[in-house]
């Protein structure tokens, strides 16, 4: 009863994120914003029901939840298969929910009371992290202005987690490109979040 | 930037092609003379080198948000520890063996790393830090030592533990071929164990066979404590819907039905996954089947199993002491408690007496034992009379005391303990009366006074309630030991004598202050007193000495000011001599006695000084001492379940703590303390229907009740139909005591206080 009610729901979900896409697909940029978080919630949700099949497998990744999420989806999509829309799009949920979430969590750290000394072996890099996905997230928006290419390339890499040849592949252009695109962004990223 | 973007990449990427010798003058030669853009490549290059070296951005972030197992390598270093071979992996993480990388430390250690809970990551680094905190509070030699906690640079949270060589109990059991007995006792070690991290506030939630090792050495040792704190691996309620959440940290078979309901988590939990472990220990299943286990397991298995956490064992000390007393062949609270079930346990105890003793005690369940107790007193008095000396021995000595204090030991025995004294007590009156009587004999005949005179009518120890016949039978005790030479006073006796004279004196000191004779009670304790520290002179390096004064001096405080006890009002006396005792136990403990007798004292001692601190306002120090007593004595009484006084001692610490709570205003954990301590006074009383002393104390603990809900100058509830009902259950408890003691004077108070609370209450 249970597995049969959550197909039912995941399915209608899906239906629903099929519709969002054709808009944001037409141009409507607050469809984007509706997407978002329904296709974020859904990666997560996948994530769950990966692990549960497989506890320990090393491999799961981003990467193969949203090839999931769009396998998923592209089942259920009336005529929705541009992969490579899809992936861009769910690069972009990602990014929102990242740094939605890394925005949270030091907001509440700063509320939140004095923090008390650390352990002596204390290292908290995914605080780090956090830190790191906000600057990287501003810093990504200046550059996208200048080179949208590379902006796409950054989302996939780095909030999806695509190797340069999926990345390639989703965006219709050579690894070869992608790598050089890749390097320079990354090299301009890194002085501008380090600066 | 746009177009200056455009041209400073392809720059960029060009300058990286080139040979690292050459770059810089390859830039220049580009840049000509745009000082800024030489800049802004030399920037590039140097970020790049730092980017490309340093995996910057290589890592998704998305490890924030998914909670992936990642491995660590060999070789890499969490804090301060470098990680080894991997030893196990699961689910919730994976464990590897570990060393100090830089030496510091020796040992081979156990480093787990786990997936990162739901919390983030600031709000996990201060709870670490307070989980650190308790963690290492945690010593016990059945837990695996906890070093170490932090979170390594891919995120996730990592323990350090001592590394325990060793097979899941189960294994153990089956490998060893153990037997019942060497399973309880590692399951009884485990319990400890438990105990002990739920007094540190740290329930385990994941107790189950592989958590439970059992090591090289044939010592159970537990593992992962703090583990579902720290990482918050378990579901609460809001997700425990969630399939994932419910998947992680639970393991089937051992999880308690809150756990995966999604309701609170209590010690109760551990409770649960204890009985599972016991029950496959002891079965190899995880189901009771019935008849797969004896009807005394089967009940503790079930108890510890039921589905509603308040329907198990409250603590996990009571599970472990209900397996202790059916190892005793005591009656255990799983079963329910019937007549007949208590005659069984009974005769099983009785295996362990004497046979002779073993008949009595049956015949005494029975109702028969008048019967066969005077056909056995008979037969003795048909012994010669050159055979009465040794008769007389045993009665002093072995076989009536055994047998009393044996029985003692019984709740519910007081009836049969009064007839076996009672007969006790005619024939020592005949053996006292005969002229010749040799050093030996009278030393003898004295102690058995005192032992007799204590069982009726001490207050110190559960009694007849027999005032007048207990101080009769002290002082026929002095007068025997003092012999002929009675002007000569109890200093002129040999050393051994004096003690008992002192202990005869103490006990009559106690007598005195039952019958409302303060002044009379004092003057015999300031002697036993000084006798006491003259023993003590003699034997400096004695903490058996020192044990003995301090007790006395607690008795004399108490009838010079505890205002508890009938007294003459010397508050300042009273503190003096308690102070005095404390000092006196101290010095015992770090002489290396710290049986259960001096720390059952030392728990007296805390308690007598919270109620003259909280006489004098002093609430602070009356709050601290009372801890410190409440403290003692739930050690005491987890490691002697079935001790009548250890457990009265356990509800009077409830009861302290309670009336600290009261008058620090906390009306709602002084009602939850005052029933803690009824509950116990109960089950003394219900036990035990005729010990006079058990009433008395169910009826205070009624009285206190009472007063929570109304009493003119206490903070309370304000509900004086509620006080009635406790005061007038105390008066009736009371009443039905005067017919067995007419002559206690703390009866006759208590009727007197309970009645003018009816009456103000009306």
């Amino acid at each position: 009863m249970r597995v049969q009610s959550n197909t039912n729901a995941s399915a209608a979900q899906a239906l629903s994120i099929d519709r969002l896409l054709e808009r944001v697909r037409d141009g409507d940029g607050s469809a984007l914003d509706e997407l978002l978080p329904v296709l974020y919630g859904e990666l997560r949700r996948l994530a769950h029901r990966v692990r549960a099949r497989n506890p320990a497998s090393p491999t799961l990744n981003t990467t193969a939840l949203v090839h999931e999420a769009y396998e998923r989806i592209a089942d259920h999509g009336r005529g929705w298969n541009d992969r490579a829309h899809f992936f861009r799009v769910a690069a972009q949920a990602m990014r929102h929910a990242l740094v939605d979430y890394s925005r949270r969590s030091r907001a509440q750290k700063r509320g939140g009371d004095s923090v008390p000394e650390s352990l002596s072996s204390f290292e908290l890099v995914a605080e780090e992290k956090t830190a790191e996905v906000i600057a990287l997230d501003e810093a990504l928006g200046r550059l996208a202005t200048v080179d949208q290419r590379q902006g796409e390339i950054v989302e996939l890499r780095y909030f999806v987690g695509l190797t340069i040849e999926e990345a390639a592949d989703v965006l219709s252009l050579s690894p070869t490109t992608v790598k050089r695109e890749w390097t320079a962004a990354r090299a301009w990223l890194y002085r501008e979040i380090t600066r | 930037m746009g177009q200056d973007w455009i041209r400073i990449k392809t720059l960029l990427l060009e300058a990286l092609d080139q040979p690292d010798d050459n770059r810089e003058t390859w830039i220049r030669q580009q840049c000509g003379d745009d000082e800024a853009l030489v800049e802004e490549l030399t920037e590039l290059v140097e970020s790049h080198r730092q980017a490309d070296s340093g995996q910057v951005l290589e890592v998704p972030p998305a490890a924030l948000l998914d909670p992936e197992p990642l491995r660590l390598e060999r070789g890499a270093r969490v804090g301060p520890w470098e990680v080894g071979d991997l030893i196990a992996e699961g689910g919730m993480g994976s464990v590897y063996r570990g060393e100090r990388a830089d030496g510091a430390y020796e040992r081979t250690v156990a480093i787990k790393v786990l997936r990162p809970g739901r919390r983030q990551a600031e709000a996990l680094k201060e709870h670490l830090h307070q989980e650190g905190r308790i963690l290492a509070r945690l010593e016990h030699p059945n837990i695996a030592r906890f070093y170490d906690l932090g979170v390594a640079t891919n995120g996730m949270p990592w323990i350090v533990m001592e590394l325990v060589d060793g097979d899941p109990i189960t294994e153990w059991a089956n490998r060893t071929g153990a037997g019942e007995a060497r399973r309880l006792d590692q399951f009884l070690a485990a319990c400890s164990a438990v105990t002990h991290a739920h007094r540190n506030l740290i329930i385990h939630q994941d107790l189950k066979p592989s958590n439970v090792l059992v090591d090289s050495q044939g010592d159970a040792k537990l593992l992962d404590f703090g583990i579902a704190q720290i990482f918050e691996v378990l579901p609460t309620k809001e997700d425990k819907r969630d399939e994932q959440a419910r998947g992680i940290g639970l393991t089937p078979g051992y999880a308690a039905p809150e756990q995966i309901d999604g309701g609170l988590i209590t010690t109760a939990t551990d409770v649960y996954a204890l009985g599972v472990v016991l029950l496959e220990l002891l079965t190899g299943e995880r189901e009771l089947t019935r008849g797969r286990l004896d009807r005394e397991l089967g009940a503790i298995v079930n108890k510890a199993l039921a589905t509603d956490p308040e329907d198990r064992f409250a603590t996990v000390s009571d599970l472990a002491n209900d397996i202790r007393r059916y190892r005793e062949g005591l009656m255990v609270s799983a079963v329910p408690n019937t007549a007949s079930y208590r005659a069984r346990t009974f005769v099983r105890r009785n295996k362990k007496l004497l046979v002779g003793v073993a008949v009595l005690l049956v015949a005494l369940v029975g109702g028969l034992a008048g019967t066969l107790y005077q056909a056995s007193i008979a037969s003795r008095e048909r012994d010669s009379a050159e055979r009465r000396f040794d008769v007389a021995r045993n009665v002093a000595g072995d076989l009536m005391f055994d047998l009393h204090d044996r029985l003692a030991e019984i709740p519910g025995s007081t009836r049969a303990r009064e007839m076996v004294l009672r007969r006790s007590l005619a024939y020592l009156d005949s053996l006292a009366a005969e002229p010749d009587r040799d050093e030996v004999l009278r030393r003898d005949i004295a102690q058995a006074y005192l032992r007799i005179g204590n069982v009726m009518g001490s207050p110190i120890n559960a009694n007849l309630g027999l005032l007048n016949e207990a101080r009769n039978s002290f002082t026929k005790g002095m007068s025997v030991l003092q012999g002929q030479s009675t002007s000569a006073g109890p200093r002129a006796l040999p050393m051994v004598d004096q003690e008992t004279y002192a202990r005869l004196l103490e006990a009559m000191g106690a007598v005195f202050a039952s019958m409302g004779q303060p002044d009379s009670s004092v003057v015999s304790l300031a002697e036993a007193v000084s006798l006491f520290e003259s023993q003590r002179e003699q034997h400096p390096g004695d903490p058996a000495a020192l044990f003995r004064l301090a007790t006395a001096r607690v008795k004399l405080g108490d009838y010079l000011g505890n205002p508890n006890f009938p007294n003459t009002g010397d508050r300042a006396g009273a503190l003096t001599h308690y102070r005095e005792a404390e000092r006196l136990l101290d010095e015992a403990v770090r002489l290396g006695d710290d049986g259960d007798p001096t720390l059952r004292q030392e728990g007296i001692v805390f308690e007598r000084l919270g109620v003259l601190y909280a006489a004098a306002d002093s609430f602070e120090a009356a709050g601290a001492a009372y801890r410190r007593s409440f403290e003692i004595r739930r050690e005491l009484f987890s490691r002697n379940p079935n001790h009548l006084n250890i457990y009265r001692d356990l509800g009077i610490g409830h009861e302290k703590l309670a009336l600290m709570y009261q008058n620090a205003g906390q009306l709602d954990s002084a009602l939850v303390e005052f029933e803690r301590s009824e509950e116990v006074y109960r089950d003394l009383t219900e036990s035990d229907p005729v010990n006079v002393q058990a009433k008395q104390t169910l009826a205070i603990g009624l009285l206190h009740l009472g007063d929570l809900f109304h009493a003119p100058d206490m903070l309370n509830f304000g509900d004086a139909a509620a006080a009635r009902r406790y005061f007038s259950e105390g008066l009736e408890l009371l009443e039905s005591t005067v017919e067995i003691d007419t002559s206690n004077v703390r009866t006759r108070r208590l009727i007197e206080i309970f009645e003018n609370r009816l009456e103000r209450t009306k």
